[in-house]
């Protein structure tokens, strides 16, 4: 188990998840061994259609042990779409890095990540 | 991603509004919730102009209604309680008072209005500053959608309403300052059409029995206090051959718009031994009117007039004297709606006028502050007014009752 050599992989192949924001720090993206998640871009919509709602977003590369934010407590207006990461910003997530996101209400926000996953095995 | 061509993107902001007018609510909280609407940021953002829009002060929590300072803004039923007029200012953004102005967020109408306060941000009030109406209102309630912090001191204190036949009538009313439930452990807070009771009637003093005058009662269900007794005085220390016999009148009882003000005080020294009318001191007007006048015929001495809207009339023996005029003031009205978190190390209050002489203090006011963040903000207090002294020997006044002080959690 290594990180993968770019140069060697063996296959490249898009991903998106998508769900709704809760209150609870959820891993949206946990990478695999001999893996590499090349996120290309996330963009998180407020579906309440009432109230700004804030949302964090922090990565770990030590398998949890710490989080960093790429956001944090950002308010996304009712009905508004905020684009966190898109190409002019995209990352590399490593086997065992994870991607994090919370809400402050359960469910008036929904996320959309999406990227490549990078394999080398 | 979305991108619009040829257009700027600032139209995608709008800003919040303020509906006044006439109102007719469930409660008062429901009141200030529907009083202002906030602004709205729709489209697509990405982080580079949301940084923009945050620097500049321009994202979503900046989208408020454009400030408007004291104002006249219609009348207002409350769970089909008729509360009469209000005023109100809506501050679209923090509040930092360091300068305390009255005409930022009162109108000079006195008694026969309420005035509401909306504050779309943080409010603080600064160290030394003191957050008063100049006139009386029959109630102020501030609506803070941020925080709240308090170094200085936001008051009440003798800014009762006198909505007697004197002032500006209006029949005591419940008011309901929240949907009915448990908040801190008190269920259905409100504040109720009566408060405490005023003080009664002194009893009749005579020889050397001076008999100061009977303490309002106190009430903590959310209402303001009574008005202290007049106190009646023959002049205890002196020779007991002297005839002399009066009587101080009795405070009046709280309402949802004042404390109660004060009798007034009587005096005697000589007088033939029976108790007649210019020797007894009036009851304090209900209401919130004002306070009791002294007795007029003062044999020898000078008699105290109660605290009120206005003081009641002092006498001297001579005749009508005001430099013994009781205190101006009642207990006011006061409730406070903090959204986030309440701090400080000032005070809240809503107390009483104190008590001049053998004149009855008038009664504390009420003060409810409903906290939904964290609560580590000042105690409020709803004293009645003090015993201030200078009566004729054990003749003083009665006290002012405790008005209802309270914070409140709500969710």
């Amino acid at each position: 188990m290594a990180t993968p050599n770019l140069v060697n992989v063996t296959s490249i192949t898009p991903f998106t998840i998508a769900g709704a924001v809760t209150t609870s720090n959820v891993d949206i993206i946990d990478v695999a061994a001999d893996k590499t998640r090349k996120v290309n871009s996330i963009i998180v919509s407020n579906v309440d259609g009432s109230s700004s709602a804030t949302v964090s977003i922090s990565v770990s590369v030590d398998n949890g042990s710490n989080y960093y934010h790429l956001a944090k407590t950002v308010a996304v207006p009712a009905d508004a779409t905020l684009v966190v990461l898109d190409k002019n910003s995209q990352i590399y997530l490593d086997e065992t890095d994870l991607l994090r996101i919370v809400g402050s209400a359960n469910n008036d926000l929904e996320y959309v990540v999406s990227g490549e996953i990078l394999d080398d095995a | 991603m979305v991108r619009l061509i040829g257009k700027n993107k600032s139209v995608l902001k709008s800003a919040g509004s303020v509906s006044a007018g006439n109102k007719s609510v469930s409660d008062l909280l429901t009141l200030f919730e529907g009083l202002a609407t906030a602004g709205s940021i729709t489209g697509v953002w990405n982080m580079n102009e949301l940084y923009n829009s945050v620097l500049n002060s321009d994202w979503i929590d900046d989208q408020t209604a454009s400030t408007a300072r004291a104002q006249s803004g219609g009348t207002m039923t409350v769970n089909s309680v008729d509360l009469q007029s209000y005023d109100y200012t809506y501050i679209g953004g923090n509040e930092n008072i360091t300068s305390f102005s009255n005409g930022n967020y009162f109108t000079s109408t006195e008694d026969s209005r309420s005035a509401l306060i909306y504050v779309d941000g943080d409010l603080t009030i600064a160290s030394g500053q003191t957050f008063i109406p100049s006139n009386r209102k029959l109630f102020t309630a501030i609506y803070v959608k941020g925080n709240l912090d308090v170094d200085g001191t936001i008051s009440m204190s003798s800014r009762g309403a006198n909505h007697s036949p004197s002032g500006s009538p209006h029949p005591n009313s419940r008011i309901q300052i929240i949907a009915d439930g448990t908040y801190s452990s008190v269920p259905n807070p409100h504040i109720p059409a009566g408060g405490g009771s005023g003080g009664a009637v002194s009893t009749q003093a005579y020889s050397q029995s001076d008999q100061a005058g009977n303490d309002g009662a106190a009430n903590t269900a959310g209402g303001t206090g009574g008005g202290g007794g007049g106190g009646a005085g023959v002049g205890g220390n002196n020779n007991s051959s002297y005839s002399g016999t009066c009587k101080g009148g009795a405070g009046a009882q709280g309402t949802s718009f004042s404390g109660g003000p004060g009798g007034g005080g009587a005096t005697d020294l000589t007088s033939p031994g029976t108790l007649n009318a210019d020797r007894t001191g009036s009851n304090g007007v209900d209401k919130g009117g004002a306070g009791g006048a002294a007795c007029t015929q003062p044999s020898h001495y000078h008699a105290h007039g109660g605290s009120g809207n206005p003081g009641g009339q002092g006498h001297g023996a001579p005749g009508a004297d005001p430099s013994q005029n009781g205190n101006a003031g009642t207990g006011g009205v006061l409730i406070i709606y903090v959204e986030g978190n309440y701090t400080g190390s000032g005070d809240v209050e809503a107390k009483g006028a104190g008590g001049n002489g053998e004149g009855g203090a008038s009664g504390g006011g009420t003060v409810t502050i409903f906290v939904k963040g964290t609560d580590s903000g000042p105690t409020p207090s709803a004293a009645g007014g003090a015993a201030l002294g200078s009566a004729i020997d054990g003749a003083t006044g009665g006290v002012g009752g405790a008005g209802t002080a309270r914070k409140l959690a709500y969710t």
